[in-house]
């Protein structure tokens, strides 16, 4: 049981590492904290789930759903966010949740507010010995989250766009200074957070169940996680990320309302404990 | 701008409540109060001190469930119940207070939020049994003059709470308390300078703002003797904001001019057959691009202004 829920928590934080990457870059590198991020996640979930009562199989649906919302976070970009640079921080996070509310009406105008469920593409158990049983598709969760990280630190560390970015966010001045042309990395980065949160909206989606106000709860954890990682660092994000998923799971075993919960308590102690986040600088 | 002039404007506006108690239907004037009431908490912290919180219905859902469980469990009197939800909604900002009062902007507004969604979580589904889920209870009492069976007792004892909080707004901006919270949004840094304890005060204007919204809450239940999970809905917060940023934030009368543009809104809005939050969402949208966040009466505000010092120009 205990093995369980473990293996449940990794796959679980590897889904909200996903998701915070996203949030913590942009809001490193514009200053922005982008509400509709989780819109991404919830909205790919619901294209999959769509998708798979069409007929189609899994993973043709997933990659179809990617593409959609990455060229939906494109466009939301480059129609909406744009004109959001260099305002009043209050001014952008008002205009993000307006937009994720609409959405929400939007999910529930096409999909209806009730509960929908998606069948995992790969479904068994792997009996070990010790009387322990691994869920497949846990297992896989697991590796492709752990897969997409390691590209991302490759890209930060040794690619020359991924060194633009770290730039980017360090020291924007200078970067102009360089002649380098500030408009791409940002719009890779955004690009990058979209991808990552539908990925991420589409592995969770058969573990968990499909409704509308999955938007509001990944939100608020990706936030939580961003802050208790200390804003602005990656690996603070990630680090927290499996911590929240390890204890979101081992107490869903007390009661599985509980587990929300104990995420935004466990974020208020490590913040009166160290008010900057695990990771931060003061 | 004197004090008589003062005075004036606060006897219209009060004048013009009284008016609209005996125009309204009582069910809709009721409403119009608690979106007032709540407003004007909502106000001393979002347009005054410029803290932008998303998670508001948390305490308008706190002073509802304990002035609701007062009435079932403990005393069936109105009143004593009202004060224990305003204490509640007090309690709840002393304790937050030290958690939330860190960082202003996304911080505060997003772990308000996170907050609400986290108690209306625990009232759905583990404390299904106080909270009575989406279904709801009634709750029943009676005294001499608010009684139910009147509903005009109950719009009187209204209007004498609105009345209550339209003065501790006025007293707390006016004042020299006022000069501080004002002084607290445009620069924390040099009021901290100047020897003021900045958290003491904004601990202050947050209980403040926490037990209005209480007092607002535990005004509904009493109107309606009825209360389910929706008084803690987070679709509730952004309704009050939206309201804040129809009117204009910042100012007592904008924020009225928004409470009531919103309760009448959202009574005929209401009947469109799109899903509530799509509705609300676009005009929060279309309202905060159109108006900057400022509201139609700052908004009007400066236009006057602009065509004042034109006409002196010239």
């Amino acid at each position: 049981m205990i093995i369980w829920e473990l293996i449940n928590g990794l796959a679980i934080g590897g889904i909200f590492g996903m998701i915070s990457i996203g949030l913590s870059l942009t809001f490193g590198a514009l200053r922005i904290l982008n509400f509709a991020h989780g819109l991404f996640y919830g909205l790919a979930a619901y294209i999959l789930y769509a998708l798979i009562i069409d007929g189609l199989n899994f993973s043709i649906s997933a990659l179809l759903a990617v593409a959609l919302i990455t060229i939906f976070g494109y466009l939301y970009e480059r129609v909406f966010l744009r004109r959001m640079y260099g305002e009043n921080i209050d001014y952008t996070l008002l205009a993000t949740y307006a937009i994720t509310v609409t959405g929400i009406g939007i999910i529930k105008l096409i999909w209806g507010a009730d509960y929908k469920q998606v069948n995992p593409p790969i479904s068994g158990v792997i009996n070990l010995p010790l009387n322990i049983s691994v869920d497949i598709y846990r297992i896989l969760i697991i590796l492709v989250s752990l897969i997409v990280f390691i590209l991302i630190i490759i890209l930060f560390r040794y690619t020359n766009i991924g060194k633009i970015i770290v730039g980017f966010v360090e020291n924007r001045e200078e970067l102009e200074m360089l002649g380098i042309n500030p408009r791409r990395p940002v719009v890779i980065v955004f690009i990058l957070g979209t991808a990552l949160a539908s990925l991420a909206g589409i592995l969770h989606a058969p573990i968990y169940t499909v409704y509308p106000y999955m938007v509001y709860d990944m939100i608020l954890i990706a936030f939580a996680i961003v802050v208790t990682g200390g804003l602005g660092s990656l690996m603070g994000s990630l680090v927290a990320s499996y911590i929240f998923g390890i204890v979101y799971a081992l107490i869903s075993i007390i009661h599985t309302s509980l587990s929300y919960v104990s995420i935004f308590l466990l974020m208020a102690l490590i913040l009166i404990i160290k008010p900057e986040g695990l990771f931060g600088e003061r | 701008m004197s004090i008589n002039t003062r005075l004036l404007k606060i006897i219209i506006l009060l004048f013009l409540y009284i008016l609209a108690m005996f125009l309204l239907p009582p069910g809709l004037f009721q409403l119009l109060i608690v979106y007032s009431i709540w407003i004007i908490g909502y106000d001393l912290l979002y347009g005054v001190m410029g803290w932008l919180s998303f998670g508001h219905a948390l305490y308008f859902g706190i002073g509802g469930y304990v002035t609701a469980l007062f009435i079932n469990f403990i005393n069936p009197n109105p009143y004593l119940a009202l004060i224990a939800g305003v204490a509640a909604g007090l309690l709840a900002g002393v304790i937050f207070a030290p958690i939330f009062l860190r960082q202003r902007g996304a911080y505060f507004a997003l772990i308000n939020l996170a907050f609400n969604a986290v108690f209306y979580y625990l009232f759905l589904i583990p404390l299904r049994s106080i909270s009575g889920g989406f279904d709801g209870y009634m709750i029943f009492y009676s005294t001499t003059f608010l009684n139910p069976s009147n509903p005009i007792s109950i719009s009187i004892f209204g209007i004498i709470l609105f009345t209550s909080t339209v003065m501790i707004y006025i007293i707390s901006t006016e004042s020299f308390f006022g000069t501080l919270i004002r002084a607290l949004n445009s620069n924390e840094i040099r009021l901290r300078f100047l020897g003021y304890n900045v958290f003491r005060y904004k601990t202050l204007v947050f209980m403040m703002s926490t037990g209005i919204s209480a007092l607002a809450g535990a005004y509904l239940v009493l109107a309606q003797q009825y209360i389910n999970i929706y008084f803690l809905d987070p679709n509730l917060s952004a309704e009050i904001l939206l309201a804040d940023l129809i009117g204009g934030p910042g100012s007592l009368y904008g924020a009225l001019l928004g409470a009531t543009i919103f309760s009448v809104v959202k009574l005929y809005l209401g009947w469109l057959p799109l899903p509530w939050e799509v509705t609300l969402g676009l005009t929060m949208l279309i309202v905060i691009l159109l108006l900057k966040g400022r509201g139609i009466y700052n908004a009007l505000n400066d236009y006057y202004q602009s065509l004042r010092r034109h006409k002196n120009y010239v």
